[in-house]
C-alpha cells in the first residue's frame, strides 16, 4: 500500500520519516506548486479556503502517482479544517478514484492506533516509539533551522546565501536516520549561518501571524518571510508545525496554551473562534508589547476565524500604535501585487521610525 | 421609562427572536428592532465591516449601526450552542461577533454581550440570561420566570414553523397580528435550503420564497422540518458538521431527498460564506448520489439583482417541468 499525504511547509519531512521508520511506503510529492493549486481549485468548492484546495490538489497528485491510501488529520471545529478529509474523500470518490482514507482525530490515541494497525502490518510498540521519536526529532530540527533562517537572513552578507544553507540543511534532515545526527546537523547549519552574516542589527523587525497553513506553506504565502528577509527585515513567525503538534496532541499543553491565549487577547476577543483566530489576536498583542515594528497577518480568503481576527486587529493597532497589515490570499493572488504591498509596508514602517527619531532629536535640541 | 433594547434584525434574529423578545419584555423592557434590511443598511454595513467578511456579517454591522442613538442597549448574542450536541457549535463569526462589533470605531450604546450555551442543558443556558438580567437589575426569580417564558415562546414558534409556516409569516402572525394564510399546495415542491438569515432576509434573498410561489412552486425550508426528524438524518453523514445552522441545512437536504421527496433543491448561500463551501458541495454530492433530484445553488451577495435570480429560477422550474412531461 502506498500512502499519500498533503504537504505543508517542511512538515512532510517528519511525516515521511515516521512512515519510513514504520516500514510504510509513501508517495513522494514535489513541494506545493502551481499544478497543485490549480488541480485543487478546479475540484474544490469556490469558496473553500486555499488550504482546502491545496490539500485536495496534493491528494490528486498523489493518487495519480499511484497512492492507494490517503492520510489526513481530523479535528473538531469550529473551523473547516476538521471536515477537510471527510469532504475531500467524497469529492475524490465522485471523481472516480479508489483508495482508502484514514482520518486521524487528534486526542483520540486509541482510535488512531487501531486505524493504523488495521491498515498496515502490525507494528510493535518499540517500533512505533522509535518512529515517533525520529519523526518528532526531524520536525523540530526542520523548524529550528527555519527559525534560524528568519533571524540570519536579515543579516546575510550576500543575497540568497542563508536560503542556500537552509535548503541544504533540510535535505540533510530528510536523510538523517538517528537523533544524534539530527542534533549535529542543526549545530552545523547554525554555524554556517553565523559565518555568513555581517555584524549589524536589522533596523526593522516584523512578526507574521495568521492561519497556520498559510503561514507555514511558502508557496501559498508567496514566500513572504523570504521576501522580507532579503530586504533586511528580521522576521518572526508565530507558529511552527512542531509547536502545533505539541499543542494539539498533548491535552495539558492544549489547555495551557488556550489559557495563555485568552489571557493575551483579553479586552479584544473573549472566546475561541476556531482555527488560529484567537492566537492571531493574542500574538498581535504579544508582539506589540515585545516591541516589534510591524505585524503582518496572512489569511486565506473566506477563512472565518481569521476574518474575525482581521476585524479586531485595527483596535490592537490603534491601542499599541503599531502598523498591522492583513494579507488575504487565494489562488488568484499575484506575486507582484504582494511584493508591492510588502514594500509599501516596509517603507511605511521605516518612515514612522524616522519621524519618531526626528521628533526625538528635535526635542533634544530644544532642551539643550 | 422603559429600558430600550435594540435588536439587530439579522443573523440569529430569524431563528431565535421569539425567545429574545419574550425574555426582555417579561423584564419590562421595550424592544426596538432595526428595520428590515434595505439598501441603506447594506451600505452602512459594507462601510463598517472588513472587506473580507461575508455579506450576512456586513448586514449585521449595518443593522447595529442603524440602532445607534435610538436605544439604551444593543443586544449582541454570542451563540455558542443551542442544543446538547457535544461537537456542534456555530460559525466562528458568530462566536466572535460581539468582539467584532466592540472593535468598531463608532460610538455605540452599551452592548449586552450574552453567551448562549445550552451544551450542558438548560441550567447552563440560564447562566447567560441571568447575567443579562442582573445587568439590567432584576431579581433572580424575575429572570428565571422570564427565561421559562422565553423558552416556551421559542417552543411555540418552532411548532408553528413545523406546520409549514414560513419564518416571515410566523413572525408577522405572532407579533404584528397578521392572519396566517392558508398554505397553497402547488404541484411542484422545492426544498429551499440555506441559513435562516440568507433565505428569510427578503432583501438579501431577493424574496426567493415569494418568487417561487409566483411561479407555482411550494417552497419548503429547513426550519419546517422538526428537530426530531432532522436528528434522524444525522447518521447518514460520516461526521456531523460543526455548525448548528449548517447541520440543519444538510440534514434537511437529506430529509427532503429521502423522506419527503421534493422535485428540486435550491441552496441559497451567501457569497464568501465559509461553512457553505462545505455544505453546498455536500448537498450537491448527496443529490447526485441519489440521482433523481435536480439541484441548483444560488449565491447571493451585495450585487445580486432580483432579475438575475428570477431568470435562474425560471430556467430551473422550466427544466423540471419539462422533465416531468417526458
Ligand atoms: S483556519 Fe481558515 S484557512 Fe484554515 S482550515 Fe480553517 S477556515 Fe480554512
Ligand atoms: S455561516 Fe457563513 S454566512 Fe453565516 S456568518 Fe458564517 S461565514 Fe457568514
Amino acid at each position: 500500500m502506498y500512502v499519500g499525504f498533503p504537504h505543508m511547509g517542511n512538515a512532510h519531512i517528519g511525516i515521511r520519516g515516521l512512515f519510513k521508520a514504520l516500514g510504510i511506503l509513501t508517495i513522494d510529492l514535489p513541494p506545493v506548486n502551481r499544478l497543485t493549486v490549480e488541480l485543487g481549485a478546479k475540484y474544490s468548492p469556490e469558496c473553500s479556503c486555499l488550504p482546502f484546495k491545496t490539500v485536495l490538489g496534493n491528494y490528486i497528485q498523489a493518487l495519480e502517482k499511484g497512492a492507494d491510501c490517503l492520510i489526513m488529520l481530523g479535528g473538531c471545529g469550529p473551523c473547516r479544517f476538521g471536515y477537510f478529509g471527510n469532504l475531500q474523500e467524497k469529492i475524490l470518490r465522485d471523481l472516480g478514484y479508489d483508495f482508502k482514507m484514514i482520518i486521524l482525530e487528534p486526542l483520540d490515541w486509541r482510535q488512531t492506533l487501531r486505524q493504523l494497525q488495521e491498515t498496515f502490518s502490525p507494528v510493535s510498540w518499540k517500533q512505533l516509539i522509535y518512529a515517533s521519536r525520529l519523526a518528532w526529532g526531524k520536525t523540530v530540527a526542520a523548524d529550528t533551522i527555519e527559525s534560524f533562517s528568519h533571524f540570519y537572513r536579515a543579516r546575510q552578507s550576500r543575497p540568497g546565501i542563508i536560503t542556500g544553507i537552509y535548503q541544504r540543511g533540510l535535505e540533510k534532515i530528510d536523510k538523517a536516520y538517528d537523533l544524534a545526527s539530527l542534533r549535529t546537523i542543526v549545530k552545523e547549519v547554525e554555524g554556517e549561518m553565523k559565518a555568513a552574516v555581517l555584524p549589524f542589527e536589522p533596523e526593522i523587525k516584523i512578526a507574521l501571524i495568521g492561519d497556520i497553513y498559510t503561514l507555514i506553506e511558502p508557496y501559498v504565502n508567496y514566500q513572504t518571510d523570504l521576501k522580507l528577509g532579503e530586504k533586511g527585515v528580521q522576521v518572526e513567525r508565530s507558529i511552527y508545525s512542531s509547536r502545533w503538534l505539541k499543542e494539539n496532541f498533548i491535552p495539558w499543553e492544549k489547555k495551557k496554551k488556550r489559557r495563555k491565549m485568552l489571557r493575551d487577547a483579553k479586552g479584544y476577543l473573549k472566546n475561541m473562534v476556531g482555527g488560529h483566530g484567537l492566537d492571531t489576536i493574542a500574538n498581535a498583542v504579544r508582539y506589540s508589547r515585545e516591541g516589534f515594528d510591524g505585524i503582518i497577518q496572512i489569511l486565506p480568503m473566506t477563512c472565518m476565524p481569521e476574518i474575525v481576527a482581521e476585524s479586531i486587529l485595527p483596535r490592537v493597532a490603534e491601542d499599541y500604535q503599531i502598523p498591522i497589515m492583513s494579507l488575504a490570499v487565494d489562488e488568484h493572488s499575484s506575486d507582484t501585487g504582494l511584493q508591492t504591498r510588502l514594500e509599501a509596508f516596509i517603507d511605511l514602517i521605516a518612515q514612522r521610525k524616522k519621524d519618531k527619531k526626528d521628533y526625538f532629536l528635535s526635542k533634544v535640541h530644544e532642551a539643550s | 421609562m422603559k429600558t430600550k433594547i435594540g435588536i439587530p434584525r439579522a443573523l440569529a434574529y430569524y431563528a431565535y427572536y421569539p425567545m429574545w423578545k419574550t425574555f426582555f419584555e417579561e423584564l419590562g423592557c421595550e424592544i426596538v428592532l432595526s428595520p428590515e434590511t434595505n439598501k441603506e443598511i447594506l451600505d452602512l454595513g459594507v462601510k463598517e465591516a472588513v472587506n473580507d467578511a461575508c455579506i450576512p456579517i456586513k448586514l449585521f454591522h449595518g443593522h447595529v449601526s442603524s440602532l445607534q442613538g435610538k436605544v439604551d442597549y444593543i443586544f449582541l448574542p454570542r451563540l455558542i450552542s443551542m442544543n446538547t450536541e457535544r461537537t456542534v457549535t456555530f460559525c466562528p463569526k458568530f462566536l466572535g461577533l460581539p468582539d467584532m462589533i466592540a472593535a468598531l470605531d463608532t460610538d455605540l450604546p452599551p452592548l449586552l454581550d450574552m453567551r448562549f450555551d445550552f451544551k450542558k442543558g438548560k441550567k447552563q443556558g440560564f447562566k447567560g440570561f441571568y447575567e443579562i438580567g442582573k445587568q439590567l437589575k432584576h431579581s433572580y426569580w424575575a429572570i428565571k420566570k422570564a427565561f421559562q417564558n422565553a423558552l416556551h415562546a421559542q417552543y411555540e414558534y418552532e411548532k408553528l414553523l413545523a406546520q409549514r409556516v414560513t419564518v416571515q409569516e410566523a413572525l408577522a402572525y405572532l407579533y404584528e397580528g397578521k392572519e396566517l394564510s392558508k398554505p397553497v399546495d402547488y404541484s411542484l415542491k422545492f426544498a429551499v435550503l440555506g441559513y435562516p438569515y440568507a433565505v428569510h432576509d427578503r432583501f438579501l434573498s431577493v424574496d426567493i420564497i415569494n418568487q417561487l410561489r409566483k411561479m407555482g412552486v411550494t417552497p419548503l425550508t429547513a426550519d419546517m422540518v422538526s428537530s426530531k426528524r432532522l436528528a434522524a438524518q444525522a447518521q447518514k453523514l460520516p461526521k456531523d458538521l460543526f455548525w448548528t445552522f449548517s447541520n440543519q441545512v444538510i440534514r434537511a437536504a437529506l430529509y427532503y431527498l429521502d423522506e419527503e421527496k421534493v422535485d428540486g433543491i435550491i441552496h441559497v448561500t451567501a457569497f464568501g460564506c465559509g461553512p457553505d463551501a462545505m455544505v453546498d458541495k455536500l448537498i450537491e454530492l448527496e443529490a447526485k448520489a441519489r440521482g433523481h433530484v435536480p439541484f441548483i445553488s444560488i449565491s447571493v451577495d451585495e450585487h445580486t439583482g432580483e432579475a438575475g435570480v428570477q431568470t435562474r429560477l425560471e430556467a430551473f422550474v422550466d427544466m423540471i417541468k419539462l422533465r416531468r412531461e417526458q
